[in-house]
């Protein structure tokens, strides 16, 4: 066997030189052919460039069995590598280098001194030759494929041993940088020649016994001193990295691993970055003596870094294994995926489709859009008000779990600066420093606030800036400056009375100004309502839940977590427009719902922001199609939304504590409601209006037939519709 | 080899070479009774290689170990190669004139699984009692088998009774060096390295290495048997590599006295030992009379309170999604008698005495302040330090919330606020990893004291409705249900009792039911009740038909539930209403 592997290495090391040498890569966009390799080995040889970094995938456009080997048994590779490297430099040099430190005088000093040696014909003994890592002065690291897999720590096992593996994970702690020895030098205080010895563990056993011909031959027993000054160190630092929380299987502690990084890989991360590292993974290699053999038992194993990225926040979920397989996109395609993405949202709750439609638009969001200095936000900012006990901020921690950057703070548990940025005075220096808040932290993404009401006024202000001009400007203690805080805000408020009071505004109601509650797009009142149909299906629910211990079977299964995740990444990506046809449609609908609200008693704000709203809910619904176009659907389903939301608020019911008020008066009470101003009122609407209330038709035509009789109105003759007098 | 029939002589060596024979005599639950358990032998009766029992709570999990499961020895007088196995061992051993082939081909490494285990924490006296007697009288016959055993085993396994002999002579020196230096050491190091979530006064921890990859969860009861390994040297680590800062290397390698490492062989998982008791099921009904009566006492003559009580302590989650769970049945009993300050101190006495596992948490300003109630990753020394909410499952917590005062509360404060209101809503912890959180499904009953409505929020709260008579002779009543209590048959029935029902299965598939519920429930909403009560009103009505032995709800105990809660809704707006009065 081995034979054949030093001939196969052979082979390997001209397939290598070729791959070097002869390698070109295309530029995508000029179609320019460059020499990639080419030109960085001449970069090196200049000492331009310390680390040469090869690209797997372009190996393996080369010839893919090496690249293939090369991830089995990288260590070997590396090594091989380095030696052929080292061998070919001299060939890429153009002109003369100065010498750069004080190891390169050294070196010269040398090897002008072996010249002038060899100039009198003598040998040079082999073990005093100089060692090839103290010359070399590049290192090699490989880049994993773009495809390649990225394991978790928990992945990391025996089996992976020797390969080239990237893993994911957060950086827990980090070393101070340090030199590690790589080659010691040593001189002889007895014939003064000089003895290398190159280290590759973090341990090594110094030489004592000078191993020159001289000293060896007349054993005068020359002992060896180092010499810092022609030693070679690294850089070295060791790292700790941890499995994120969502490679943890549930129950479970997460895992460390450790990382060491030699040279250029170190001061790549801090403790708390997000990496994805790619290395070979190694077991410690124990050397020297130890009395109790028996601690050797255990092996420790690290992974030995060659390619450190660190990951932004947004990046995380958007890391390699982001994109949709086809089954999972298939699933997307389904009909009905608008509502069914909807309905995943925080399945547990039961209901209130039309809420969370909206959410899952303000999680999607609209279009941005800059001219110049105009620059109009396309986040969408909701605002849930509700009774006590209905789900909001079940919601608003399901959206904090959902949105990849978010969020969670309390009204009441944040001052304006919490929320916004605060200057900081360092201990230390005595400099002052800017701190970011929840705004400014959930930049580009949600900020959920709770309790929105419990604000203190001055706090209150902060939020008008970011949620229109989406930046917080601050001016404090000499700093000036603007910060971006592109959040949407998803706020839940309690009415102030305990119970939302139909009577009063929503200003009296939730105690926020008219100038905040017109910055958000929709405005939800959920109120908890006696409907009977709707009260009859949640009861079969409930207690269809705790017969079989699932859901219900006709409902659409909840979609995982992390697929909506993705999906929403995919559909911010696009950028649709609104096409010129449908400009008339839009304006007209703000107009008519204009007119709406002059004519109806209308608690809530018709302004110019709602035509801002209807665009922006209109782009998001688009991009959720995946679509690059806004469609005349898209606006008339932003239309509805913001209707029902308003609906929510106007129709919003006096919550009577008189149960037993007579239904007929209700019923009657309630065709005056539906007819408003208008003289007819059809039956039909009738019919569904109150039955929706929880009255039985019966009583309705009860109602109908009397109020006939006492000629309040008149009834057609076919009985569809009714007229007052 | 001779078989060796004495579970408890069994070594290393001879479970390694008759792992077929020695597992199937595993099987046998009676044979494992045999073997002492470490829960209350100290560590200095047991000898170092003996195979022990261990039953606990998993606190931590570390990162796998690579050992060498196969390694060659090269015998230096005569020049012979073997292979040993290093499996069930801390490290390689070898004879004196024997040495380990580092390098060898033949060499296996292997991975094998490290986890602390600690005493369960919160378990009651009297489910200790229990292995106590049984294990007492193993440890006196365990004690003559061993003299008779030694003289055995000197003819026949003569080679690891040398080595054993070597070995325990010139250690025993070292382990009372190491003994002393513990003592001297303050007692708040030894708390901090056994790292219990609460004191626990005979609590044990040990560290537990697993070699085969069965899927363990953080906070399960587990019994393990394994080889104890009490080698003091095993915490003098060579760690030259300097991988390990100083405080890693004295938590992952505390003092084999302290700490016992244990080799598993078996693993049980303890919720499968559930016994049907059949002369129990016969007189359900009774037992839950006899402690319908005793709680009814307690608190005060209220019947409602009583039932409700006992639907609490038969509660376990059975469904559970995200942050959707079915099954758990908090409860906030309030209003008693301001004069009775004894009342939860009391109330939580006995039910300690009905309860396998349960603890109570007192809330005041400073302990809310001060108490770690969240675990917490330590990087320092790489470990979870642990929390007073690191329970077990069917731990009764037990909340008294009348010690609290007002004040300022602290950021802690705020989060312990938080964890226990997760906890109860949810049940839920979030375990701090400190770069981010982890959240960990609990199964904890909570019951809280409170004068008023509970600052935690709760769902259930229930108004005790105080009989002037029993209010007067409190402490009679105690007295009484202490004598109560002395009768040993009444209160392994309602052990039982509670233990069985609880893991009962229940089904409800009933038609004519589900229309009554629906419809009940359309009338009550028109009442303008929150629709989450829909949810615990069916836990309530599941957990009602449970505690008659009845696994299917009927419409008596439906209605029976109904009332109940519209009983104890009534007796919240009496107050609010006698509050609006004044």
């Amino acid at each position: 066997m081995p034979p054949k592997i030093s001939k196969d290495y052979a082979k390997v090391r001209e397939q290598l030189k070729t791959f070097l040498t002869e390698f070109v890569a295309v530029d995508n966009e000029t179609g320019e052919k460059t020499f990639k390799y080419r030109k960085q080995l001449t970069n090196i040889a200049h000492r331009e460039q310390v680390e040469l970094i090869i690209e797997l995938d372009d190996i393996h456009d080369f010839d893919d069995e090496l690249a293939i080997s090369i991830t089995n048994n990288t260590r070997r590779y590396v090594n091989l590598l380095l030696e052929l490297i080292q061998e070919m430099l001299p060939d890429f040099k153009e002109k003369p280098v100065p010498p750069k430190d004080a190891l390169d005088v050294y070196i010269e000093h040398r090897l002008l001194m072996e010249s002038r040696n060899r100039h009198l014909g003598e040998q040079r003994d082999p073990r005093n030759k100089y060692a090839p890592e103290l010359m070399r002065r590049f290192e090699v690291y490989f880049k994993d494929f773009e495809t390649a897999k990225v394991y978790s720590v928990r992945d990391i096992k025996a089996d992976k041993i020797g390969r080239l593996v990237t893993v994911r994970g957060i950086v827990t702690k980090c070393s101070n940088v340090m030199p590690l020895l790589v080659v010691a030098t040593y001189t002889c205080d007895q014939c003064g020649a000089e003895t290398f010895q190159p280290v590759q563990s973090l341990k090594y056993m110094p030489l004592r016994q000078c191993p020159s011909d001289d000293c060896r031959i007349n054993k005068s027993g020359g002992v060896l001193d180092m010499q810092t000054r022609g030693s070679k160190f690294v850089k070295f630092q060791e790292l700790k990295i941890q499995e994120h929380s969502d490679q943890v299987p549930v129950g479970h502690i997460p895992r460390t691993l450790t990382i060491y990084c030699r040279g250029e890989t170190t001061r790549k991360c801090l403790p708390g970055d997000h990496v994805l590292i790619t290395g070979i993974f190694l077991p410690i290699i124990k050397s020297g003596f130890s009395v109790r053999v028996g601690a050797a038992l255990l092996n420790e194993t690290y992974i030995d870094a060659h390619r450190i990225v660190c990951l932004t926040n947004s990046q995380t979920v958007d890391d390699s294994n982001a994109h949709l397989t086809d089954e999972e996109l298939s699933l997307l395609v389904e009909d009905d995926f608008y509502g069914k993405l909807a309905r995943s949202i925080a399945p547990e709750i039961y209901g209130l489709e039309d809420v969370k439609k909206a959410l899952l638009l303000l999680l999607v969001g609209g279009t941005d859009k800059h001219r110049e200095d105009i620059k109009i936000r396309g986040n969408i900012n909701i605002c849930l008000m509700g009774d006590p006990g209905v789900a909001k901020s079940q919601l608003l921690s399901f959206i904090t779990r959902l949105a990849p950057r978010s969020q969670y703070t309390t009204g009441r548990g944040s001052s304006g600066v919490g929320l916004t940025a605060s200057v900081m005075k360092d201990t230390l220096t005595g400099q002052m420093m800017l701190e970011g808040g929840a705004l400014v932290l959930a930049d580009e993404g949600v900020c959920c606030i709770d309790e929105f009401d419990k604000m203190a006024d001055a706090d209150r202000t902060a939020i008008h800036e970011v949620m229109e001009q989406q930046t917080i400007s601050i001016a404090k203690a000499g700093i000036t400056t603007r910060l971006n805080a592109r959040v949407s805000i998803l706020a839940a408020a309690n009415p102030a009375y305990g119970r939302y009071n139909p009577k009063r505004t929503i200003e009296q109601n939730v105690q926020l100004p008219a100038a905040l509650l017109s910055r958000f797009d929709l405005l939800w009142l959920i109120q908890d309502r006696a409907d009977r149909s709707n009260d009859l299906k949640m009861a079969q629910h409930i207690t269809y839940v705790h017969q079989h211990c699932i859901q219900p079977p006709t409902e659409t299964q909840a979609l995982d977590m992390n697929l909506i995740r993705k999906y929403i990444t995919l559909c911010k990506t696009k950028q649709p427009v609104i096409p010129e046809e449908l400009t008339d449609y839009i304006v007209e609908s703000y107009v008519e719902m204009r007119k709406a609200a002059r004519n109806s008693q209308d608690k809530t704000f018709t302004s110019a922001r709602n035509l801002l709203a209807l665009l922006r809910l209109s782009t998001a619904l688009a991009r959720l199609r995946l679509s690059n176009i806004v469609e005349k659907a898209d606006v008339v389903e932003a239309n509805r939304l913001i209707e029902m939301s308003k609906h929510s608020i106007n129709y919003s019911e006096i919550l009577t504590t008189n149960v037993q008020q007579n239904p007929m008066n209700r019923i009657f009470h309630l065709i005056r409601e539906l007819a408003s101003d208008k003289k007819t009122v059809k039956v039909s609407d009738i019919l569904e209006r109150c039955t929706s209330k929880g009255f039985k038709p019966d009583q309705i035509n009860d109602c109908i037939e009397e109020y006939e009789a006492l000629n309040v109105w008149q009834v057609n003759q076919t009985r569809t519709q009714i007229t007052f007098i | 080899m001779t078989p060796i029939t004495k579970i408890m002589d069994w070594t290393r060596e001879y479970f390694i070479t008759n792992k077929l024979d020695c597992n199937l005599m595993l099987e046998n639950l009676d044979v494992l009774k045999e073997i002492p358990l470490l829960n209350n032998t100290p560590v200095h009766k047991l000898r170092d290689g003996q195979l022990v029992r261990f039953k606990g709570m998993i606190q931590d999990m570390h990162n796998p170990e690579y050992y060498l499961q196969m390694y060659e020895v090269k015998n230096t007088q005569t020049e012979t190669y073997q292979l040993k196995c290093g499996m069930y061992t801390d490290s390689a051993k070898c004879l004196p004139h024997e040495m380990i082939l580092l390098e060898s081909e033949k060499n296996q490494s292997s991975e094998r699984y490290t986890y602390i285990v600690i005493s369960t924490p919160g378990l009651n006296n009297w489910a200790k009692e229990t292995y106590e007697q049984l294990h007492y009288s193993n440890i006196k016959s365990m004690n003559k088998k061993n003299l008779d055993g030694d003289n055995f085993e000197t003819t026949n396994l003569e080679l690891t009774k040398k080595k054993e002999k070597l070995s325990s002579s010139n250690s025993s020196e070292k382990i009372d060096a190491i003994r002393c230096n513990t003592t001297k050491q303050s007692a708040f190091l030894m708390e901090y390295i056994l790292n219990f979530p609460i004191p626990m006064d005979d609590g044990k921890a040990c560290i537990v290495k697993i070699y085969e990859d069965i899927s363990l969860k953080l906070n399960q009861i587990i019994e393990i048997i394994g080889f104890i390994s009490l080698d003091p040297l095993s915490n003098i680590i060579d760690d030259s590599d300097g991988i390990m800062t100083k405080a890693e290397i004295t938590v992952h390698n505390p003092p084999g006295s302290l700490v016992p490492r244990l080799h598993a062989i078996k693993i049980i998982h303890s919720t499968k030992d559930i016994k049907i008791v059949p002369q129990m099921m016969s007189k359900v009904e009774l037992i839950r009379n006899d402690l319908h009566l005793i709680l009814r006492q307690l608190l005060f003559g209220d019947h409602l309170a009583a039932d409700y009580l006992i639907c609490h302590l038969l509660s376990s989650i059975y469904v559970k999604r995200d942050y959707f769970c079915l099954g758990t049945y908090p409860l906030n009993i309030t209003h008693f008698p301001i004069k009775y300050k004894e009342f939860p101190k009391d109330l939580y006495k006995f039910l300690s005495l009905l309860t396998e596992k349960s603890y109570l948490l007192e809330i005041t300003l400073e302990n809310l302040n001060n108490l770690t109630l969240l675990p917490k990753k330590d990087y320092e020394c790489n470990r979870l330090t642990s929390g007073i909410l690191q329970l077990s499952d069917n731990t009764h917590l037990v909340i008294d919330e009348t010690g609290l005062t007002t004040g300022q509360i602290t950021q802690a404060g705020r989060e312990n606020y938080n964890a226990i209101c997760d906890l109860v809503n949810f049940q839920k912890i979030t375990y701090d990893f400190k770069f981010y959180k982890v959240e960990y499904d609990t199964d904890i009953p909570i019951l809280i004291l409170s004068e008023a409505k509970s600052f935690i929020p709760c769902q259930t709260q229930i108004v005790l409705k105080i009989d002037s008579e029993s209010e007067s002779i409190y402490p009679q009543i105690i007295e009484i249900t202490e004598q109560c209590f002395k009768d040993e048959n009444r209160l392994t029935n309602i052990r039982q009792y509670l233990k069985v029902i609880r893991d009962t299965k229940f089904e409800f598939n009933d038609e004519d039911v589900t229309k009554e519920i629906q419809n009940d429930f359309i009338q009550w909403k028109q009442r303008n009740k929150n629709a989450d009560h829909l949810h615990s009103l069916m836990v309530l009505a599941r957990l009602l038909s449970l505690s008659h032995e009845c696994n299917t709800l009927t419409i008596e105990y439906w209605k029976k539930a109904f009332q109940m809660e519209i009983e104890r809704l009534d007796r919240i707006d009496k107050l609010s209403e006698k509050k609006i009065n004044f």
